[in-house]
């Protein structure tokens, strides 16, 4: 009896033994990978289908009506809405601005240290600061620095003698502010990566421009460029991709004004959906946001090289 | 007249430190005036012209500190109530650690499942792709169908419905970096370990893990900042109870006319604990920068 209980543990044992061997060999990768996409799936995934679901409901909280499916109704409001296409060409011309001058500055600035110089470990953790600042403090920041009769900028403006300016004051002039901040924050990034790129690329080529007698101008756009062209085009997808979602600074600096010179896109859809609490309509365009977004994404992913992909 | 060539690189040097000088004022200026700022009275504060310098244009004080209720001193009666801005902190570090913790426990075992293992279905790099999609999305398209499921669910204005939210953006981007460190730690040691009689899951909490801390080091620091400086989500979702700090400082001007000092020495709250973080932790941070953007 017991030599025979024992015997069976045993056999039951190399049998439980094999196949859990033979499971976890094939399913282990799965139990790395497959929390990561469940919560994606459902705090993510989920909440857009409802989200996009929502986008074709009248779902007025504050006017007290009840829930109505409003077909494509929302979206045909959508294009009569003329606040809606002001505050998506600001979204644009706020990405646009802000990403060419980021990346004409801060690969300005790469080249230029793209050398052996004494602190540079010190400037660039001076110049990590801005990024990681917090946008809110940011925005309050700049606000000061604005400020048209007490702030330092206008002062030192007069001091040497030049006019001053409206700043946050204007519809004029008031998104150019805002994109010049966006702008002190976000050049160290692509500064940053930039640099790393540029001191990632061999050397052997550029030896061989100097011992070719190649001018400064021809080593640029014949090697540099094309080498670093990448990690350039990953640089400007991600600064673009992260500007369209510009919220926190213009919210703090300008509140989307005066009057709706500055409101983006985020902005509007934040008022429509959760202060006038129409979740439809705020949802529509929200979703006309995500689509931006996407055909940014697709068009530079479309750009890049093969070898550099995202992914 | 011919200028040697030492001469001209000379003067090619001076001229680049002097952009660089040039830059690095212009960079940190306005960090400097917020500081100056916080240590201002009233009667300095807003003055025309400003006053830049302490101790030689004013006389530093710790007007805004009391102010905002942080010091005590029985001589003065703040104008903000101090337990509001230490529970918003509270609040502010909790969710932070919280969706670090969360997002960097998930995202470093699909980091290394898609570093080590050949998916066959799904190819690793649409399994990445889909990951990393979600990072490109506007939050707002979230925040809104968030605001309605939490309502129903009861997470509005609570810590955990916080720390679901910023998980959703940072646990992409811990898979998206950790996966570049987990490729660049060699794989034989791993298999040895298994050789060993180790488990898949052995190996990894044993070899790999302890070897890429650098990597986790720097993508919790990026973690932890993205959610201690979120605004979005945290102004939607939070309101009272779990109030963000950066809520509680967004809420700050909308109500009459803004004391620049204490609103200064909040501003300061918030970015020097970001500050230190960052210079502490600055080669990983750098050295995430460049991963996730050149692998």
């Amino acid at each position: 009896m017991k030599s025979s209980v024992v015997q069976m543990r045993a056999a039951s044992t190399i049998v439980t033994d094999r196949l859990s061997r033979v499971f976890s060999e094939r399913l282990v990768k799965y139990y790395f990978v497959v929390p990561a996409i469940f919560y994606l799936l459902l705090i993510g995934i989920v909440p857009l289908v409802f989200s996009f679901g929502l986008s074709f409901l009248h779902w007025d909280v504050a006017a007290h009506r009840p829930l109505r499916f409003a077909g494509l109704a929302n979206y045909a409001e959508l294009i009569r809405d003329e606040r809606f296409w002001r505050t998506f060409f600001n979204t644009i011309l706020f990405v646009i601005g802000a990403v060419t001058l980021e990346v004409i500055f801060g690969f300005a600035l790469a080249l230029l240290l793209n050398r052996d110089i004494k602190g540079q470990g010190l400037f660039r953790v001076l110049l990590l600061l801005p990024m990681m600042a917090t946008p809110v403090a940011v925005g309050y920041t700049w606000r000061m620095l604005y400020h048209i009769t007490n702030g330092p900028i206008n002062h030192l403006l007069g001091v040497l003698g030049l006019p001053k300016g409206t700043w946050l004051s204007s519809g004029k002039t008031a998104l150019m502010s805002v994109i010049i901040t966006d702008v002190w924050q976000w050049t160290p990034f692509v500064f940053i990566v930039l640099l790393a790129g540029l001191q990632s690329l061999p050397r052997e080529p550029f030896e061989a421009a100097v011992v070719d007698g190649a001018s400064r101008l021809q080593t640029f756009f014949y090697l540099t460029l094309p080498m670093v062209s990448p990690i350039l085009i990953i640089v400007i997808l991600l600064r673009m991709v992260e500007a369209i979602k510009v919220f926190d600074i213009i919210f703090v600096m300008t509140g989307g004004g005066p009057g709706i010179s500055t409101e983006s896109a985020t902005m509007y859809a934040k008022l429509v959906s959760l202060t006038q609490f129409r979740l439809g309509y705020g949802a529509a365009i929200a979703y006309m946001l995500l689509i931006l977004s996407m055909m940014v994404f697709m068009v530079l992913t479309r750009v890049l090289p093969t070898e550099a992909e995202t992914t | 007249m011919m200028i040697s060539k030492q001469a001209r690189q000379r003067l090619e040097l001076g001229l680049v430190y002097l952009i660089l000088i040039l830059v690095t004022v212009v960079m940190i200026s306005p960090i400097y005036w917020t500081f100056v700022t916080a240590f201002k009275e009233p009667r300095d504060a807003f003055t025309f012209p400003p006053k830049y310098l302490p101790f030689i244009q004013f006389k530093p004080s710790l007007f805004a500190w009391k102010d905002v209720g942080l010091i005590k001193d029985p001589t003065q009666r703040g104008t903000h109530d101090p337990t509001a801005i230490l529970n918003a902190l509270q609040n502010s570090v909790i969710i932070a650690l919280g969706s670090t913790l969360v997002s960097i426990v998930l995202g470093s075992l699909a980091a290394y499942g898609l570093a080590r293992f050949e998916f066959r279905r799904w190819k690793n790099r649409d399994i990445a792709f889909f990951i990393l999609s979600q990072r490109m999305l506007p939050p707002i398209v979230l925040v809104i169908p968030y605001f309605v499921l939490y309502n129903w669910l009861g997470l509005l204005d609570t810590r955990p419905g916080m720390i679901i939210a910023h998980t959703v953006a940072n646990l992409p981007f811990v898979v998206w970096i950790m996966r570049g460190f987990f490729r660049g730690i060699p794989q034989e040691l791993e298999e040895s370990a298994r050789v060993d009689g180790c488990s898949y899951f052995q190996a990894f909490c044993k070899i790999t893990l302890p070897l890429s801390l650098p990597g986790l080091a720097a993508t919790s620091a990026f973690t932890i900042v993205f959610s201690w400086n979120e605004l979005l989500f945290a102004t939607t979702l939070t309101f009272n109870r779990a109030k963000t700090f950066p809520t509680l400082i967004a809420g700050l001007t909308h109500s009459g006319a803004a004391l620049w000092w204490d609103i200064s020495a909040m501003l300061l709250l918030a970015l020097v604990p970001v500050f230190v973080f960052t210079i502490l932790l600055q080669r990983y941070i750098v050295t995430g920068l460049t991963l996730g953007a050149l692998k």
